[in-house]
């Protein structure tokens, strides 16, 4: 069952990093990190509950809170980009 | 409460793929970030509290709950700040897309180019008469209407000469000659629609309607008078 889920959650991320690789704009990677990032806490669940150790939900929510950071601070680089040119 | 909490992780696990497709496949940034951003913040969320389900009321388990929240509040935020960021920037919307509305630009509708005198045709008049109309209008099609008003189809240059290969233009009727195959749009509909119908299909004009009934027409040489005014 792990496995399983585990398989598809690393299709996803795959796919996730796929339109991380190929863009093609700034903005759909910026997207795709984000939503990688949301992946990764899911991830982190699915090994806190295989290996049964608990300090891996430590890990998911400081990438949430990390991931959101990340992601606000590349929007306002995107939106302030606009205004240079 | 195993059980429960595993399927809830299961559901979860098919939301996150669910939405990553469409991050895969979606045309543009915009419908990338709407489709992936909800269903895989559903599907994260999911996984959290199946997990919380699945181990009760443990450290992990409450971990889990904070983290869910936590991801609520954050996600959307950061997908909202990436669409206006990424709009700023200037990243294009997909060809496919209907309206703008963040955008300074009043959206243009047919209504604004469409000729509103149209000249139409009986489908009981001879093909005699519709010839004559053509030429006389110097027009090159003439919408088919009956009595009240309501399209039946389209006669234009092409139609007649077509019937002329295997029928006598003499003594034909409108109604035999006509296209009834007509691609019709609406006054309300934005320009950008037609422009995409005459780039990309064979139609030369395109009856607009209303109700069913012919309110006007635009055919492309409408839309070259059309840019000559918009230019003075």
């Amino acid at each position: 069952m792990i496995e399983f889920i585990t398989g598809v959650l690393l299709l996803s991320i795959f796919l996730a990093l796929y339109r991380i690789g190929m863009g093609p704009t700034p903005s759909d990677r910026a997207v795709a990190i984000d939503i990688l990032g949301i992946l990764v806490v899911g991830f982190c669940v699915i090994i806190s509950l295989a290996t049964g150790r608990d300090f891996y939900m430590n890990v998911a929510i400081s990438w949430s809170l990390l991931a959101f950071i990340g992601t606000i601070a590349i929007a306002k680089y995107l939106e302030g980009k606009g205004f240079d040119e | 409460m195993e059980v429960a909490g595993l399927i809830l992780i299961v559901i979860g696990t098919f939301f996150d793929l669910f939405g990553t497709i469409g991050l895969l496949r979606l045309p543009d940034v915009y419908n990338r970030l709407q489709a992936s951003t909800k269903c895989v913040t559903m599907g994260t969320c999911l996984i959290l509290f199946g997990f919380a389900v699945y181990s009760g009321f443990s450290p992990a388990g409450i971990k889990a709950l904070i983290c869910m929240f936590f991801i609520l509040i954050t996600s959307p935020t950061a997908a909202h700040a990436l669409a206006k960021g990424s709009y700023r920037a200037g990243v294009q919307l997909a060809n496919q897309s209907v309206c703008d509305l963040y955008s300074d630009k009043q959206v243009l509708k047919i209504s604004a180019v469409m000729n509103r005198d149209v000249i139409t045709i009986l489908p009981d008049a001879s093909l005699r008469q519709a010839i004559d109309l053509l030429v006389e209008k110097g027009i090159t099609g003439l919408p088919v209407v009956d009595s009240e008003g309501v399209l039946l189809g389209i006669i234009t240059e092409k139609d007649i000469i077509e019937y002329k290969t295997y029928g006598n233009v003499e003594t034909a009727k409108v109604r035999d000659a006509m296209n009834i195959n007509v691609q019709t749009l609406p006054p309300s509909a934005p320009l950008k629609e037609l422009v995409s119908i005459f780039s990309q299909e064979d139609f030369r004009r395109v009856p607009i309607v209303e109700d069913g009934r012919v309110v006007g027409i635009v055919s492309r040489k409408d839309i070259i008078k059309f840019l000559k005014e918009e230019k003075k």
